[in-house]
């Protein structure tokens, strides 16, 4: 086990500093000049050329571009990812101020869409091509067709203009929460139901299901207690990844309910040339996504034996 | 059975709902008009999203977003013209000195008096912030000659300073203070919470020294998207929508359960021609040209079908009513595709094969640049227009304003098309800021206009009374539009924004920078 583990901690670090790479290079080759565009948001009015070149040499852009990033990657590896460019604060104030939101957000749609995509999913296979089935699939489908921007605006529409029952925007509560969690665990609805089915499918003929069946085991707990337990290690991989998706940050969900989350100050960071904000986005994104997989390659190894034999094998 | 089939029936509901009237359509009754107890009010504004940390945090709760909190020495009314401010009075003293004097008894919201230390705190703080504009003025500009009576001189003459200091930038704030997490000054409400990209709330001043505010409290809630701030405004959850996009007023006018508020002219949408511009750049150095695209567009089109009438075509590149009756002097070009197609004919451009001009072997296509957002559909009309009479435009659409600017700045551009918002009371500003010379706009270089353009343009901004100043504005406006033929004007836009019937007293502003909130109360209902 240590092996395994020490061998993934390899692969992550590896990945890691490829991902800081990339975003540096891709930030630095980015059109148009962060030095002008700060100081234009700043004055209302485009800069003179003097001034835009004294912006630069403050903020070390006139140096060579290995010599920033050797710069900013020593500094981040000390937790210090520099200042934003815009905000007059730290990046890591700056994360630390929005990053909170995300994780709610994303715990809360993770979280709801195993809640609904389990016992669908399970339900499905249960009832094999009844036409509960049949229909289980096309909600999912349809949730997973429709546009989130355009499910957003209806799920407003219904529950907070029609019903009012809910807020349209914000952030303040938990109640703020349940619409933009809803709408963005319909997005991923479809397939990890459909993953729950086929892996329930698979359980179902398994030799044990028959036993139990033939033991006069109710279906119910045929299901829910045989079965389920052995496809939950693939769920789990899903919530896992599906999480690491959501805590990069959502744009189009967090803008649309006014979420201010790491999604939208990314697309900021992005409009204004705020390179630290940018980088810093880019790798807390990167390493938790990084991070979530090497838990769940973690957990996988440690649930099943079989994995762990097989990589000392290989 | 019922059971299996419940998730389609949630599925229609959805949809029906969605299609579905609102209970909330039917219009409230005349009863419901009594006035509430002014004490009690708390008005729910939905804003635009908070731009105050992309902007340095400089400006908390006077630019963009202007809260009332804090004020200027000089005001701008709602129809662009300056009036007394702080300063109740000021007058040119010598060549190039304005001397203002401050009203007294006024009380900054920490109870220090307001007096000319205080503006010269705050001038010194515009110019250490690089906001100072075109107005010129240094760190030793401002000079005290009383605790009420203040001197500013301009580093450059620039007699146009009252107008340039409506501007927000310009506000008052109390000495010592900074207003990046706590603007204090002597506006009709004071500060009260922020939170980051979710709201500011402010409240009556109750020691203010003009007409106390009506409102007790306003909250403004940050709401990015549009169409969501439309839903929270359906849902109540927002008394007042700012900044209603143009497509949809008129929707809104329709369903009668809201009240559509819509500001004077306040910016105006309009096309420069690059006509100094390098390869391949260099198509509209010809007039002829110029004037032929400017006759192939139909301004009134694009305001009616695009609009339904929330625009006014205008033929002046500021808004009208800051020239007065001398607005008159400015024709513009009207739409005439045959006096384009024979303009072109007699430049020597034949239309190929295509329906698009050749001379020379080379095609008359022209880069059309603009910013995303600034409204797909008009580029497309304004494409679709220009080539009746043959000319080809094809779009450069700048992602965002930094790539814009960087294109702009390098005259990498045939016609930049975009909106100019008129922030202050000067009529010369934009004609200044976009084709003068010495304007330090990196892109005047390349759409300046003749030497007769900029002695017009010098003596609209040294001449010593308004009137004067204006005048000299509509003649170099005429020169720049119907002579040289350097810009299009197409559209005045104005400010729409959405009430309840119950909020009473709001008047829209030209500029959103100058909105007044302290006549605005809520009645019954």
């Amino acid at each position: 086990m240590v092996g395994y583990v020490g061998r993934r901690l390899t692969q992550l670090i590896l990945v890691l500093l490829g991902v800081s790479v990339l975003t540096f290079g891709l930030g630095a080759a980015a059109p148009g000049d962060p030095a002008a565009v700060l100081l234009e948001r700043s004055r209302g009015e485009p800069p003179t050329r003097e001034a835009v070149e004294q912006a630069r040499r403050e903020l070390g852009l006139d140096r060579p571009l290995v010599v920033q990033y050797l710069n900013w990657l020593g500094a981040a590896s000390r937790g210090d990812l520099g200042q934003s460019w815009q905000r007059q604060r730290s990046v890591a104030e700056v994360l630390g101020d929005r990053f909170p939101k995300t994780v709610l957000l994303a715990l809360a749609a993770a979280t709801l869409k195993v809640l609904l995509a389990v016992p669908i999913g399970v339900l499905a296979a249960a009832r094999r091509n009844s036409i509960g089935d049949h229909v289980a699939r096309v909600v999912a489908l349809l949730a997973a067709a429709v546009p989130s921007y355009f499910l957003a605006y209806l799920l407003i529409l219904l529950f907070a203009v029609r019903l009012r029952i809910l807020p349209a925007f914000g952030s303040s509560s938990l109640g703020h929460m349940v619409l933009p969690a809803l709408t963005l665990a319909m997005s991923g609805l479809a397939s990890l139901t459909r993953m729950t089915r086929s892996a329930v499918l698979e359980v179902l003929s398994e030799d044990f299901v028959r036993t139990a069946t033939a033991k006069g085991c109710p279906r119910g707990r045929v299901l829910f207690r045989h079965a389920l337990r052995n496809v939950l290690i693939p769920i789990t991989t899903m919530f896992t990844l599906s999480l690491g998706h959501l805590l990069g940050g959502v744009v189009i969900v967090e803008t649309i309910y006014a979420w201010p989350g790491i999604g939208q100050l990314a697309v900021e960071a992005i409009q204004l040339r705020d390179y630290p904000v940018i980088q810093g986005v880019v790798l807390l994104a990167g390493v938790i996504y990084v991070g979530l997989n090497f838990a769940t390659d973690i957990f996988y190894g440690w649930c099943d034996p079989r994995v762990r034999s097989g990589e000392r094998l290989a | 059975m019922f059971r299996r089939l419940m998730p389609m029936f949630v599925s229609l509901g959805l949809v029906a709902a969605g299609c579905a009237g609102s209970a909330s359509d039917a219009p409230p009754s005349p009863e419901s008009a009594a006035p509430v107890e002014f004490d009690k009010q708390e008005l729910t504004v939905g804003a635009p999203g908070d731009d105050y940390e992309e902007r340095n945090r400089v400006n908390l709760g006077y630019w963009q977003l202007n809260a009332n909190i804090c004020e200027t020495l000089v005001n701008m009314t709602p129809d662009l013209q300056t009036a007394p401010g702080l300063a109740s009075k000021w007058e040119l003293q010598g060549e190039n000195t304005y001397r203002f004097s401050l009203r007294p008894g006024v009380r900054f919201h920490n109870g220090a008096p307001l007096t000319a230390e205080a503006v010269r705190y705050s001038m010194n703080r515009v110019v250490a912030k690089r906001n100072a504009l075109s107005t010129f003025i240094g760190p030793e500009s401002t000079k005290v000659v009383d605790d009420l009576t203040v001197d500013i001189t301009p580093t450059q003459p620039n007699v146009r300073l009252p107008e340039q200091l409506v501007h927000t930038f310009f506000s008052i704030l109390a000495p010592e203070t900074e207003p990046a997490d706590k603007p204090i000054c002597t506006g009709a409400f004071q500060f009260a919470e922020y939170v980051p990209n979710q709201q500011l709330i402010v409240r009556r001043y109750e020691d203010y020294w003009g007409e106390k505010a009506k409102l007790k409290q306003i909250t403004f809630r940050f709401i990015p998207d549009a169409n969501t701030r439309r839903l929270a405004f359906e849902s109540g959850e927002i008394d007042v929508m700012l900044e209603v996009p143009r497509e949809q007023t008129a929707e809104l006018e329709r369903r009668g359960t809201f009240q559509v508020a819509k500001a004077s002219i306040g910016a105006v949408t309009l096309a420069q021609f690059n006509v100094r511009g390098q390869e391949p750049y260099t198509l509209l150095q010809d007039p002829d040209v110029r004037k032929a695209l400017a006759m192939s567009w139909d301004a009134k089109a694009l305001v009616d079908q695009l609009w339904q009438g929330n625009a006014s075509v205008v033929k002046t590149v500021g808004p009208p009513s800051t020239l007065g009756a001398a607005q008159s002097l400015v024709k513009g070009f009207s739409p005439d595709v045959r006096q384009a197609e024979s303009l072109l004919e007699g430049r020597g451009w034949k239309k190929g094969s295509d329906g698009i001009r050749e001379k020379d072997g080379r095609r008359l296509s022209l880069s059309l640049l603009a910013q995303a957002g600034g409204g797909q559909e008009m580029v497309e009309l304004l494409q679709a227009q220009a080539k009746r009479s043959g000319i080809e435009m094809r779009l450069d659409l700048a992602p965002d304003g930094s790539i814009y600017n960087q294109r702009n700045g390098a005259g990498a551009f045939d016609v930049d098309l975009n909106t100019w918002n008129h922030n202050d009371a000067s009529p010369s500003r934009l004609l200044a800021l976009l084709w003068w010379s010495q304007s330090t706009r990196a892109s005047a270089k390349f759409t300046t206009g003749s030497p007769e353009f900029d002695r017009l343009i010098e003596e609209a901004l040294t001449a010593r009374d308004a009137q004067t100043s204006v005048r000299k504005s509509a003649e170099a406006m005429h020169l720049l539009v119907d002579q040289e033929a350097l810009a299009a004007p197409l559209a005045g836009v104005f400010r729409i924004h959405a009430l309840k019937k119950s909020v009473s007293g709001f008047q829209a502003h030209a500029s959103n920078q100058h909105q007044v909130w302290s006549t605005v109360f809520l009645t019954g209902g």
